[in-house]
Formats: C-alpha cells, sequence, structure tokens
C-alpha cells in the first residue's frame, strides 16, 4: 500500500520553483552579490594574433593608473587545467594560440580602473602560420597547436595524438564495411558542415574568488552549472586538497552548457592566489564582447557520411568521418566528439559500422559542451544524409526510416542492446500533425512551402562513474529541505525534485524547498549536463527521500505504538487511521519524540541517498564495442513545415510538431518547456547562428550586435511539443533525460525541409537568408547542391570589398 | 566602460557652453543608445558626456498644416511612430520606426540620434532622405539649416561643426496624395541591422507622379536612386518591367562592401528587389486612391 498522498507528486503540473523570485526581479545572481571595499576587480588583456610567441609584455603603463593593484601574466599562474584532457592554461604562457587569448589579468580597485588599466597593457609577439580549418589541421601537421600534446593528462576515455593536431580520435570498428559497402546496391556519400556556434546565455560569465591569507582556503563564488566539477578541476589543477576548496554556485541566468566544467575560474584565481593580493575577493567579470573568447562554444564541423544500402533499402554499411573544429583546447570538447562517435548510426540499425570521430585543434577560440553534446552535429549531418540516401533509393523519407529504425534491442553501433522506445509512435504522431504527406500551397504571395522531418537520439554523455547524492532534511514544522547540487538554471530541475520529494514524503510542494549549490552544504553531484540530473540525481533525491520517509514511519510508529504499515502521510499530515490519529508534523521530527517508554528518541530525521550508474562499461578504445556504453538513449522527432520567399531568401516556420520518448514526464510543466526551448534553440541555431572569423583570425561575431539568435517573431507561432512514455527499467519513475534532445533535430528538419521547397540541397549551416538565396540561384543554373565551406568563406572574405574607398 | 563626467545642461545655450569648454573631449546623448555601446566597445572615448534630455527646447513633435512635420531632437522613436500625424503622412518614416530595433531600445533611442550617428545601416536614414529633411541646429555661430542631402558625409560622418547640436528636423509635407514605405532586409525578423534598407516616398502633384527612392545600408553615404527616380516619373502604375529597370538602376547606384552581415553581391541583388517592391508598393496604395 502506499503510505503517501500529494496533489503534486510525479507527472504533476505545477508552479515552478524560483519563478517568483525571478518575475520580482529579487534573485540575487553572481554579479548581485555584494564583497564591500574589499573587492578588487580583474580584467583580461587578450592577444592580438592568433598564432605567435610573447616576445614581451610591457604593464608598465598599466601601474600606473590610479587603483591598478596589480597585473599577472600567464608565467606567474603556471597550472593546467581540464575536465577530460589538462591543455588549458587561464593565460597564455609564452605563446598565444588564438587572438583574444588571456595573456594578462589586470586587477584594480574598480571595474574602470582595471579596463583603464587593460588598455596599457601592450604585448609582442613574433607571429607563427596560424591554422584555422580542422580538415587542414588534422591531415597536415605542418602547423601544430599543442606541440607539447604528449606531456598533458587525460582521462582513460580520450585518446589524443601527440605529434598532430587530434585532440581525441574515437572509434568505431563494427563488422565489415568494406564487404559490404562491395556488396551494396546503392552507395551515398555526402558531406555537411557548420560553423562554430554560441551558447547564448543571457547572464555573462561572472565569479570571484578568495584566499584565505592563513590556511588557504579557497572561496569561489561563480556562474558554474557543476559546483563539484568545477571544484575537481580546479583541485587537480593547483594540486590542492578538495576540502580546502569551496564553490558556491548562486542562481546562473542560463548555461546550455557554457558554465559547465570549469570556464573563468582559473583566470579569476590566477588574480585572487597572487600574493600580493591574497585576502582580498577579486571579481572577474566577462564582458559580453569577450564571453565568446574566455570560454568554450559548440565546435564546428565536417562530417562525411558514406551510406551502402542493398536493394531493398536496408542500410548495410556507414563509413562516418567527423571533424570536430576543437579550437584551442578540447579539455571537454573532446567528449562531445566521443558522444557523437558512440551514437553515430544515429537512430537506425546498420550491422557495419566504422567512424572516425577526431577532435582537431585550430588557432580558435574553443570548442565544449553545449546542449546537445555532439548529438546536434551528428544528426545535423546524418538526417540530411538519410533524406538525401531515401530519394536516391526512390523510397519515401519516412518509410525509409521506418524500415532502418533502430528497434528496442538491436545493437546500437557500439554492440549495446536499444532501450524500450515508441519512437514509431512519435514518428507517426509527428506525421499527421505537420501533415508531412500533403503539399499545402504557400500562405504568403509568391513564396514556396516544404516541410521536413528529422528523428533525434541522445544517450548522457559522461564518464561511466558520474555520481549524485542527495539530503532530505525534514524541518521542525513539517517544511523539507532537499540538498541536491544540481543547477537549476531554468530546466526546472528543483521543480522535478520537488515533485518526488512530495511524491515520497506526502508532503505538498510548497513546503519543500531546493536551495542553490554550495559544495560546503550540498553532497556531491558530479555535473548537471548530459540530460542526467532527473535521471542520476533522481535516483538520489528519491532514496533520500525514502530513506527521510522510513526514518519518519518509524518514529511514528513508536510514539504511537502501531505498525508502520499503518502509518501513512497525506498532504503533510501523518495519520493513522486504526488509531484515530492525524497530526501535522511538528518539532518533534527536529528535536526528538517523548516515547512511552520515557526516553526521547530520533532527533533531527535526515534522508540520504547515493547514486551511481553500476554497470556502464567505456567502449572499447581500438573498437568501440561495449556491452553497455551508456546508461540510455532517448529518441524523439521533428517536423517543420516552413515558407521560403524565392526572391530575399528569407525562411518563415509555419508549424513544428517534436515529441520525445521521455519514460515517464515527473514535471510535465518543464518538460514542455524543454521540448519547447530546445526547438525554438535548434531552428534559431539552424536558420541563423554562426561564429565567423577574418582570415586573421579574427572573430567578426564577438556580442550580439552579429552572433543573432532567433527573436520571439522568428520563431513559429505554432509549436506543438509532445512525449510519450515507454518506462526505463534503472530510473527513479522511469523517466530518460529529455533537456537537450530538443535542440538536436530541428536544423536538419529544416534542411530537409528547404530541400522540399526548393529543389536544392543546402549542405551548410546555419540556412540563413542569403545562404538560401544563394541556393535558388544555383538551381536556376542547374545546380542540385550548394556547399559553402566554412574556411573557404573566411579566405574569400579576405578578397571582398570590406571598405570604402 | 571608462570612466566619465557627465553634464545634464536645462537650456541649449547652456549645452553649447559646456560644449564649447570641453571641444573635442566632449560628445553629446540623447537616448544613448549608440553612444554608450560605442564608448563600452572603446569606439570612442569622451571625458565629458553631455546628456541633453533636459533641454525643454529639443522635445516634443509639431505637425504644421501643409508645411511639414518638425521633430525635436528628443523624440524617441517610438513616440515618433505613434504620432497620429506621421501614422496619416509620413508612413515611411513611421515604417522606419518600427524596424529599428526593438520596442524597448526604441523607447530610449531618438529619431534624430539615428540621423546624427550616421551610420550607414541607420534606418531612419533612407526616410529622411526621401522626405528631403532639413535640420536645424544650433552652435556656436548661432543658428543655421542644413539639408539632409548635404547632411551624412561618410560612415559615423556628418557636417557638424564642433559645439553643434541638431535641435529639430523638419520633414515638409509630402502632399495629399501620397504613399511611402520603407523596406528593411536584415538576418532576422526584430533587433538587427539593416542589411539593405529601401525607402519609397510617391506624390500625385501637380505635374503628376513623382518617386523619391533612397536606399540604405549600400554606400558610406545615403543613396538617392535618381535614376530609378526618373525612369518611374510620371508612371501610375509601373509594370514588371519598368520596376525591374528602376530595382536595377537603384542597385547600381549603390555600392555596398561586403562585411560579417552580408556580401556585397547579395546587398546589390536585395536593394534591386527591395526598390522593386517599394515601388510597387507606394503605386498599389495611391491606386487605391488612399492617401497613405
Amino acid at each position: 500500500m502506499k503510505q503517501t498522498v500529494t496533489k503534486n507528486g510525479i507527472g504533476a503540473w505545477t508552479e515552478r520553483k524560483y519563478d517568483v523570485e525571478k518575475a520580482a526581479g529579487t534573485l540575487a545572481f553572481t554579479d548581485d552579490l555584494r564583497f564591500g571595499p574589499e573587492l578588487l576587480h580583474a580584467r583580461a588583456v587578450r592577444s592580438t594574433v592568433a598564432h605567435g610567441e610573447i616576445l614581451s609584455i610591457d604593464f608598465s603603463e598599466a601601474l600606473k593608473v590610479k587603483g591598478v593593484v596589480k597585473v599577472v601574466t600567464g608565467k606567474d599562474f603556471v597550472h593546467r587545467f581540464g575536465l577530460y584532457l589538462m591543455d588549458r592554461t587561464p593565460m597564455a604562457i609564452g605563446k598565444v594560440r588564438y587572438m583574444g587569448e588571456p595573456v594578462a589579468l589586470v586587477i584594480a580597485e574598480s571595474e574602470e580602473a582595471a579596463e583603464e588599466g587593460m588598455l596599457k597593457v601592450t604585448a609582442k609577439y613574433r607571429e607563427l602560420p596560424p591554422i584555422f580549418d580542422p580538415v587542414k589541421a588534422a591531415t597536415d601537421n605542418s602547423v601544430l597547436v599543442h606541440p607539447e600534446l604528449e606531456t598533458y593528462d587525460h582521462v582513460d576515455f580520450i585518446t589524443p595524438f601527440p605529434g598532430t593536431n587530434i585532440g581525441n580520435w574515437f572509434r568505431i570498428r563494427r563488422g565489415d564495411v568494406d564487404k559490404a559497402f562491395s556488396e551494396a546496391e546503392y552507395i551515398v556519400e555526402e558531406a555537411v558542415n557548420c560553423p562554430q556556434i554560441a551558447h547564448g546565455f543571457l547572464e555573462p560569465h561572472c565569479c570571484i574568488c578568495r584566499e584565505d591569507p592563513a590556511t588557504g582556503d579557497l572561496t569561489i563564488w561563480s556562474t558554474a552549472q557543476s559546483a563539484f566539477a568545477l571544484r575537481d578541476i580546479v583541485s587537480k589543477g593547483l594540486k590542492y586538497p578538495l576540502s580546502k576548496i569551496r564553490v558556491i554556485a548562486p542562481p546562473i541566468g542560463g548555461g546550455f552548457g557554457g558554465k559547465a566544467g570549469m570556464t573563468v575560474e582559473a583566470l579569476c584565481l590566477a588574480g585572487a592566489m597572487n600574493p600580493d593580493v591574497r585576502g582580498r575577493p577579486v571579481k572577474l567579470y566577462i564582458p559580453r564582447e569577450e564571453v565568446l573568447l574566455t570560454s568554450w562554444v559548440r565546435q564546428a564541423y565536417v562530417a562525411k557520411i558514406k551510406l551502402g544500402i542493398d536493394k531493398d533499402g536496408k542500410i548495410i554499411a556507414i563509413r562516418n568521418t567527423f571533424y570536430f573544429d576543437t579550437g584551442i583546447s578540447a579539455e571537454y570538447g573532446a567528449n562531445p566528439v566521443r558522444s557523437a562517435g558512440y551514437s553515430s548510426t544515429g537512430c537506425y540499425y546498420i550491422p557495419n559500422v566504422w567512424t572516425d570521430s577526431y577532435a582537431v585543434y585550430t588557432n580558435k577560440p574553443f570548442g565544449g559542451a553545449y546542449r546537445g553534446f555532439g548529438l546536434p552535429e551528428l544528426m545535423g549531418a546524418m538526417e540530411v544524409v538519410i533524406d538525401i540516401a531515401a530519394r536516391k533509393v526512390g523510397m519515401d523519407p519516412i518509410e525509409f526510416r521506418l524500415k532502418n529504425i533502430l528497434k528496442p534491442g538491436l545493437p546500437t553501433c557500439t554492440g549495446m542492446p536499444m532501450n524500450n522506445h515508441a519512437l514509431d509512435t512519435i514518428v507517426g504522431k509527428v506525421v499527421d500533425r505537420i501533415r508531412l504527406n500533403e503539399k499545402e500551397p504557400a500562405t504568403r504571395k509568391g513564396w514556396v512551402r516544404g516541410k521536413g522531418f528529422a528523428l533525434a537520439l541522445k544517450a548522457p554523455a559522461m564518464p561511466a562513474d558520474a555520481a549524485s547524492s542527495a539530503i532530505v532534511k525534514i524541518l521542525g514544522d513539517g517544511t523539507v529541505e532537499v540538498l541536491a547540487a544540481t543547477m537549476d538554471m531554468g530546466q526546472g530541475a528543483y521543480t522535478a525534485y520537488s515533485q518526488m520529494v512530495s511524491e515520497e514524503l506526502g508532503i505538498p510542494i510548497e513546503k519543500i524547498r531546493c536551495p542553490y549549490p554550495d559544495t560546503q552544504s550540498h553532497p556531491y553531484d558530479w555535473q548537471t549536463v548530459a540530460s542526467r540530473s532527473c535521471w542520476s540525481m533522481g535516483m538520489a533525491v528519491k532514496r533520500a527521500a525514502s530513506d527521510a520517509r522510513q526514518k519518519l514511519l518509524a518514529l511514528y510508529a513508536e510514539y504511537w505504538q502501531v505498525e508502520p504499515e499503518s502509518i501513512t502521510i497525506e498532504h503533510g499530515i501523518v495519520k493513522c487511521r486504526k488509531k484515530g490519529k492525524a497530526e501535522p508534523i511538528d518539532e518533534h521530527i527536529q528535536s526528538g519524540f517523548p516515547m512511552p517508554d520515557g526516553n526521547y528518541k530520533g532527533g533531527p530525521v535526515i534522508g540520504t541517498g547515493s547514486f551511481v550508474p553500476p554497470d556502464v562499461i567505456y567502449p572499447d578504445a581500438e573498437t568501440g564495442q561495449s556491452p553497455k556504453s551508456v546508461v540510455h538513449f532517448t529518441v524523439g522527432a521533428v517536423g517543420i513545415d516552413v515558407e521560403v520567399d524565392p526572391a530575399t531568401g528569407a525562411v518563415e516556420v509555419n508549424k513544428v510538431s517534436a515529441g520525445y520518448d521521455v519514460g515517464k514526464a515527473i514535471s510535465p510543466v518543464n518538460v514542455k518547456g524543454q521540448i519547447e526551448g530546445g526547438t525554438v534553440q535548434g531552428i534559431s541555431a539552424g536558420l541563423m547562428e554562426g561564429m565567423y572569423y577574418d582570415e586573421h583570425g579574427k572573430l567578426l561575431t564577438p556580442d550580439f550586435t552579429d552572433y543573432k539568435i532567433a527573436t520571439a517573431l522568428d520563431v513559429p507561432p505554432d509549436l506543438d511539443a509532445f512525449w510519450e512514455e515507454t518506462p526505463e527499467e534503472l530510473s527513479p519513475y522511469g523517466n530518460r533525460g529529455v533537456g537537450e534532445h530538443s535542440m538536436i533535430s530541428p536544423a536538419p528538419a529544416m534542411d530537409n525541409a528547404l530541400f522540399d521547397a526548393l529543389g536544392i540541397r543546402i549542405h551548410s549551416y546555419p540556412l540563413g537568408r542569403e545562404r538560401v538565396y544563394k541556393a535558388i540561384q544555383a538551381k536556376k543554373k542547374g545546380e542540385t547542391d550548394l556547399w559553402e565551406y566554412p574556411y573557404a568563406l573566411e579566405q574569400s572574405y579576405k578578397n571582398a570589398i570590406k571598405e570604402w574607398k | 566602460m571608462l570612466a566619465f563626467e557627465m553634464e545634464r545642461p536645462r537650456s541649449l545655450a547652456s549645452a553649447a557652453e559646456i560644449l564649447e569648454k570641453h571641444g573635442s573631449q566632449a560628445m553629446v546623448k540623447a537616448g544613448g543608445t549608440d553612444v554608450l555601446v560605442w564608448m563600452r566597445k572603446h569606439a570612442v572615448h569622451p571625458e565629458v558626456l553631455v546628456d541633453l534630455s533636459e533641454i525643454p527646447e529639443l522635445k516634443g513633435i509639431s505637425f504644421y498644416p501643409h508645411r511639414g512635420i518638425k521633430i525635436g531632437a528628443l523624440a524617441t522613436v517610438n513616440e515618433t511612430a505613434e504620432n497620429e500625424d506621421v501614422k496619416r503622412c509620413y508612413p515611411a518614416l513611421r515604417d522606419a520606426c518600427l524596424s529599428h530595433s526593438d520596442v524597448l531600445i526604441r523607447n530610449k533611442a531618438t529619431v534624430l540620434g539615428n540621423i546624427c550617428a550616421s551610420v550607414p545601416s541607420g534606418d531612419l536614414i533612407p526616410a529622411f532622405a526621401v522626405h528631403e529633411a532639413v535640420l536645424h541646429v544650433f552652435g556656436p555661430g548661432g543658428e543655421r539649416d542644413i539639408f539632409f542631402s548635404d547632411f551624412i558625409t561618410g560612415p559615423r560622418k556628418n557636417s557638424l561643426m564642433p559645439g553643434e547640436i541638431v535641435v529639430s528636423a523638419t520633414l515638409p509635407f509630402p502632399g495629399e496624395r501620397s504613399a511611402g514605405c520603407y523596406l528593411k532586409l536584415a538576418r532576422r525578423n526584430a533587433l538587427d541591422l539593416a542589411q539593405v534598407g529601401v525607402a519609397c516616398l510617391a506624390v500625385d502633384g501637380e505635374a503628376g507622379r513623382t518617386y523619391r527612392i533612397a536606399c540604405g545600408a549600400v554606400a558610406p553615404r545615403p543613396v538617392r536612386a535618381t535614376g530609378a527616380e526618373k525612369i518611374l516619373e510620371g508612371v501610375t502604375a509601373p509594370g514588371d518591367d519598368l520596376l525591374d529597370r528602376a530595382g536595377k538602376a537603384a542597385a547600381e547606384a549603390s555600392n555596398p562592401i561586403t562585411d560579417v552581415r552580408a556580401s556585397r553581391e547579395y546587398r546589390l541583388s536585395m536593394v534591386d528587389e527591395l526598390t522593386k517592391r517599394a515601388v510597387a508598393l507606394c503605386a498599389e496604395r495611391l491606386q487605391g486612391g488612399r492617401a497613405s
């Protein structure tokens, strides 16, 4: 018998935690914290060349600026950091590797003084030839971004290749691809590329660090998605005990992966730990114009996919070559490369697989975690290639997909059997809802209309031992505090955890609180990434809440002299019907119960829960094979109905339908929000987003003047977000990850829709107005495909008329 | 942003005095939506920022029937867009206002600030060009008027002398039977700079139909597509051939650059396209006998 009753448990539509504070503007973000006159401000001085030896850095003029306290350079703080591969220093040491890399840090009494000091620092360089094109960088070692690669520490499941620009090489070798290709009836070989894109979170990075001069204890307040991973990375980089580092993560204004791991904190520590500064808190606020130069963005990619298909339309072989442009650091970017690699047959069962997925160093700002984590890149290419292949084979693209779909139980490319899912149901709904099979006239005069479709799939990409833990404290007035070190950055984790706790404890959601992470109070959680939190931390929260419930029931049982099984908790009231008892939870729960034997028992009721995925095995380094490479896959599908203005290339989205198999929607309001938000983000990325450089490696799109993301006027008025619930076996409530998935496939669905509308295939993202216009013109000249190589565009930019004479 | 001082004079005379005192170290600010961003990006370095927002002479919009509309230096873009006389008689100006940035920025940004910034992509510029606006300027040498066609001299350059402040601008009354529009192409539907902007004003006067066409973001100075205007002169219902010729003529008058927002080639094609659309739209509106 279920012993708890609540209105806002699993699956309830509820209000979201912290929405009131956000709406009122009273929630304090990192930049809102006040430290008094002790606070110092830091500002980075940045490299003006893309690749060069530092000959000198002159900061004598900066020190003359009133208020400037200290200038530190790379050689004052020689520590390497990195989540998976320790290839990152907070400032350049000896050599700069991209334009905009920090070379010095000016620390001053005010922001203005730090800025003025920054402008007065001059550095001289001996320029080295830079490399920007990842395919060239991977295949020609004439320029090495990291000649010291072999000296960098890395985790075992990353395989860098010293002497090259390859920061990670992930492989799948399954079956016999050569034989299968020789037997195939059709061969389809296509390439797709996409530039780097940026997260576009509202709140720039901000960090305050302080070292206690007496003990050496470090306190870091930061815009961090993952307080504990940040602590780990700092600890390993500095060789500092974990217990001497405290990370406080106030609410963050959007992350999307851009605030995972360690971002700007080491740069701030370079100031705060300097002997001349130590003791005073140092604040490093990254201005919007410098965000993309300071921490990672999504990697650019060039994907080549070759499919072998038999006469019945079955895909029998695939050969993938993915070049991820990881810029100057693969510390985090090495892993999306792996994630794309071990998912590299997409949503299809393909018996013979050969995949090479490379993280390639270039002299650019670096790539790392971004919502989707390798899968928007993989699917951005694969779902386009599948569409091309279906047409080549002469099959309807949906029929072709369903024929090859990765049914439950069939092996993925790593050999792991696919989990249960309802992808065929989702496909059917999406096809119906956007009337994919119906050619409809455009609603705008002179425009053309098209519809496109794409599948999505993703597993949490994380180390096998990514663990979580939680504490559930029942307070003396019957309210509950949940310590779960997930960062709720809008995805709604705290609402979901509150619903879990409400379900387990029978306490209404209004009485449950989840404070933001602090490593000093919260128990460990690996990271808020990978769409893992409701699943992994969900396991810990459920266990902690059940633990608290059992403790509570045992105490009341003895207090009332009844069996624990006869007690229920209903809307915060503890009841025993048999004895006619009904009491709200009161101070006894923290101070102890006076038992019939005259003794006090209990004391504060605290439930604890821990979880680590029990059975994940790293894929074999040579073949990529593993009986269980990931914890589970979430699958879904997107359909898009678009119209194009052929005279300008403008694209308007009429309707989107997107559905995912979430296992169980713990918090439907948030699942809906995640699907809608990710769909919009995916449409934005597919339609207009890209970071562009000139031929010298200068970023031309550093801020929102020229880095464009979709506004409310650019997204469809009609967005149908839905889900199916095929329960996951090892899961708190059957739920699977869904946070990132909706971002994965809007872009390829859009590409397929544009092909349907225009009859020409665009192989390069984003599908901006000028590019679509170019495709329309190319079609008029009889072209069937438009391919624009981003690195060739940089070179052509060199010769363009950029200034008026 | 680097430290700076701000002065907030209460009269035009006092503003002029401050500007004279500080010379090139001072800059004026109305809405501040350009100047403050430029300061943040270290594109300009004023030591003194002269905030004009408390000077009564600079406020407001007044319409003088049959003569024109006078827009004060502090009139915001939204205030202008919502003005009833602008709605009635200056649709190109209204379109331009509504295409500018977003609602929040338009509450601060001023129409004349956009003109004085003199950035090639300024949305208000083509509308001022087709309306043949006159700028009323106050400065150390007293008051003077500058024809808009003489005002912008290059990217971020204009013919204001040191110490001069634009007090207001007059857009002459276009005539009872006129139609206008401003069409803008950008990378997205809101809050973006124009890749190309085309304003058109069609007037049925005593001598018959005339067109005025101006193109923004396609040359260092605002482009009046006089070749296209001549092609269309007198034609009340231009057909496709004529529109094509007018579009080509407007493109020929343009000399865009390639930058991260658009290539020269795309801009040229779009000047052609938007010119055709703008002319057709104005002709269609007048066809219906509706003056708008």
